[in-house]
């Protein structure tokens, strides 16, 4: 058994996870209550597959391997009184009573350290009934108060009491144009430098990128934030297929990591989905193999913005699902990189690495995205994502240069040094990237 | 608790606000999210049929501020008042930034000296690993290389028609040189196209620093000596953009 264990933290990380047991749930034939659906005997997925994610009890009930986390109690309540309130133990589901402001300093050192004996304890129940756990999972924000802040305290807490086993994260990144909150800046890089060291993977989502996905490619006029979120589960659930499913090509989450993250500060890679069709259009489409390939070098399929033909690829991961054979793959890959500029660090070993899993993507009744008989997803360790980092970055100097709003932090307890600590670690994984780029002798590089 | 839109120059997001709040508490709420302070805002409540409500000096009312309001509202404008307020301020350097986001002013960077002297670097790990110039065997293909781009490079004549090679396409390119040597953050020898044609990437400037130029947009660009040549035969390929667009279209 290879479990993995799910940990949703504050508003964002919550309803993104509520998205994603949804789709889970769908998928696998698990109905809201926790019990099959009709017709089926076991789970879809498999044995070994659907196991990694859910836990069959005694009764017939599956119950997801996951922790709700969250300082204020609206989003949790929801759950806890919503269509899927029966499929969660009321243990899972953690709330306090007061929120984190916006503020990383309540969530990591103040409001969201008092709950944090309880969460963990939580986690090793969830844990003792895995004979194999393979990782965490974490979807959060990192421009939120909670999501920041508690994000960060566990993942440093679970590293500590759980050592080398993986940690993945899903993170949403402040949108470039809007912001949530005015700190978002402040406490993204405060998370970014706490977590860096403990998280081995971070696949970032921008929730301005998937916005704009949701107004041109769903014909949705003003995206709300669950067709946003739909969005997400929809990538959460492309890259946690091949575990979730027996019989698919790399299932190990140790396999995506040892491709994609050569160093280990070198752990954001970019994340592009195709196809994003509205139900309209995809009749269409011929949505082949080469066609949903190459759309995932378009920018409008990436989930954060950024240009990579500026940047060069450390690594790239190619998940398909559905009705797809490995030789059209084949013959997809070859016209990339025949046709586009890929350009790849040629110091350190690349490649197209591959990953099949036979069941087709799902769409939920309420998405606008249609179903399809085949996507894919591709997750590439690319240095065009540093661009993502001076965004925020340059944010953060033209805010701290005035002192802005530090007192907001300094008064629940945080030291100063501690902006400027994590700043400085911010300006080395700019420097990181750089070196990533350097030493390269291709004659067709041009800026 | 209604999910309301909050809006100010600094931010924009839906939140669950709680109707029980007095004006005080929402005021604090408001300030986290926009950076206004109470003092200096003017609110304005829009409501689900279309009307709206504008409240001055919230922050010294009193009672529940759902109370005093006809409906729960859809939406909360935040004005700041205060000309010279932080917010405001923050808000006209955002602006700028992104209006020049080349410009390297006030980005912190790291000293070379100060990113040597990490343990926990890129730059370390290749040095340990023996990775890339630190690569006895890569660093020599590299050397090579350099003595290669040299090579070209003698044979190159500054502000000189020029031509441009490639591999990858067929499509040459022309234009004039006008630069020749090493660039910000990156190894090596490059020369600065002027293009004939908007083929380029930039307009001579790179992270903030003008190189050449600065030229139109996208007529700039900056490629390995190794694939130009220069000459006065070099002149602009008629490439017959202007007469096929018709067609095209």
């Amino acid at each position: 058994m290879r479990e993995v264990i799910s940990i949703n933290v504050g508003q964002a990380g919550c309803q993104i996870g509520n998205a994603c047991w949804e789709l889970y749930s769908l998928e696998h034939g698990i109905r809201p209550d926790g019990y099959l659906e009709e017709g089926l005997t076991k789970p879809r997925g498999g044995e070994e597959g659907f196991s990694t994610f859910f836990n069959e009890t005694g009764s017939g009930k599956f119950v997801p391997r996951a922790l709700y986390v969250d300082l204020e109690p609206n989003v949790i309540d929801e759950v806890r009184t919503g269509p899927y309130k029966e499929l969660f133990h009321p243990e899972q589901l953690i709330s306090g009573k007061e929120d984190a402001a916006n503020n990383y300093a309540r969530g990591h050192y103040t409001v969201g350290r008092e709950l944090l004996d309880d969460i963990l304890d939580r986690v090793r129940k969830i844990s003792d009934q895995c004979d194999g756990l393979q990782g965490f999972l974490f979807t959060h924000s990192l421009g939120g108060g909670t999501g920041s802040g508690l994000g960060s305290l566990l993942l440093e807490q679970l590293s500590i009491d759980y050592g080398k086993k993986s940690k993945l994260e899903f993170a949403v990144y402040p949108a470039p144009q809007v912001s949530t909150s005015v700190v978002e800046p402040y406490n993204t890089v405060l998370t970014t430098h706490t977590t860096l060291e403990h998280a081995d993977c971070t696949f970032m989502v921008d929730n301005e990128a998937i916005y704009e996905m949701c107004k041109k490619n769903l014909d949705i006029s003003r995206p709300s934030l669950s067709n946003l979120n739909n969005l997400i589960a929809q990538v959460v659930s492309s890259v946690t297929a091949s575990l979730r499913f027996d019989g698919s090509l790399n299932v190990d989450l140790n396999e995506f990591q040892t491709n994609l993250v050569p160093y280990p500060r070198i752990h954001f890679p970019l994340v592009s989905y195709a196809p994003i069709l509205s139900k309209s259009k995809a009749h269409h489409e011929s949505n082949a193999v080469s066609e949903i390939t190459n759309a995932c070098f378009e920018p409008g399929n990436q989930m954060v913005k950024c240009d990579p033909r500026s940047g060069k690829y450390m690594a790239t991961c190619l998940l398909y699902r559905g009705d797809v054979v490995t030789r059209d793959v084949q013959n997809a890959v070859a016209q990339v990189k025949n046709k586009r500029t890929v350009q790849l660090v040629d110091w350190c070993p690349t490649g197209f690495k591959i990953g099949i899993c036979y069941e087709p993507p799902t769409a939920t009744p309420q998405s606008q995205l249609s179903s399809v008989n085949r996507a894919v997803c591709m997750l590439s360790n690319t240095t065009a994502i540093a661009d993502a980092w001076k965004r925020i970055d340059r944010k953060f100097d033209l805010m701290y240069s005035k002192r802005a709003f530090v007192h907001w932090y300094v008064g629940e307890g945080m030291e100063e040094g501690e902006f400027t600590e994590a700043r400085e670690d911010l300006a080395a994984l700019e420097r990181d990237y750089i070196e990533v780029g350097a030493d390269s002798y291709a004659d067709e590089e041009e800026f | 608790m209604p999910s309301i839109q909050i809006q100010s120059e600094l931010c924009s997001t839906d939140r669950e606000i709680d109707l029980d709040l007095s004006w005080n508490q929402l005021c604090e709420r408001l300030s986290q999210l926009s950076g206004v302070l109470p003092s200096d805002m003017e609110l304005r409540f829009e409501f689900g049929d279309g009307s709206s409500e504008t409240v001055a000096a919230p922050g010294i009312k009193i009672g529940p501020f759902g109370k005093a309001l006809k409906q729960a509202p859809t939406l909360i404008h935040i004005t700041d008042v205060n000309i010279g307020s932080l917010a405001h301020e923050l808000a006209q350097d955002f602006a700028r930034s992104e209006n020049d986001s080349n410009s390297s002013s006030k980005h912190f960077t790291l000293s070379d000296e100060d990113y040597k002297n990490r343990k926990n670097s890129v730059l370390q790990w290749k040095k340990d690993q023996g990775l890339g110039s630190y690569d006895p065997q890569y660093r020599a293909k590299l050397d090579q290389e350099k003595q290669r781009q040299e090579e070209s490079m003698r044979g190159l004549t500054l502000n000189e028609r020029c031509q441009v090679s490639s591999n990858n396409s067929t499509l040459e390119r022309r234009g004039w040189l006008r630069y020749v040597g090493s660039l910000p953050q990156s190894g090596g020898l490059w020369c600065g196209i002027e293009f004939d044609e908007p083929c380029g990437k930039n307009d001579g400037t790179l992270n903030g620093e003008v190189i050449f130029g600065p030229v139109k947009p996208f007529y700039g660009g900056f490629v390995k000596p190794t694939t130009v040549k220069t000459s006065a035969e070099f002149q602009p390929l008629d490439i017959g953009l202007e007469s096929d667009d018709d067609d095209e279209l």
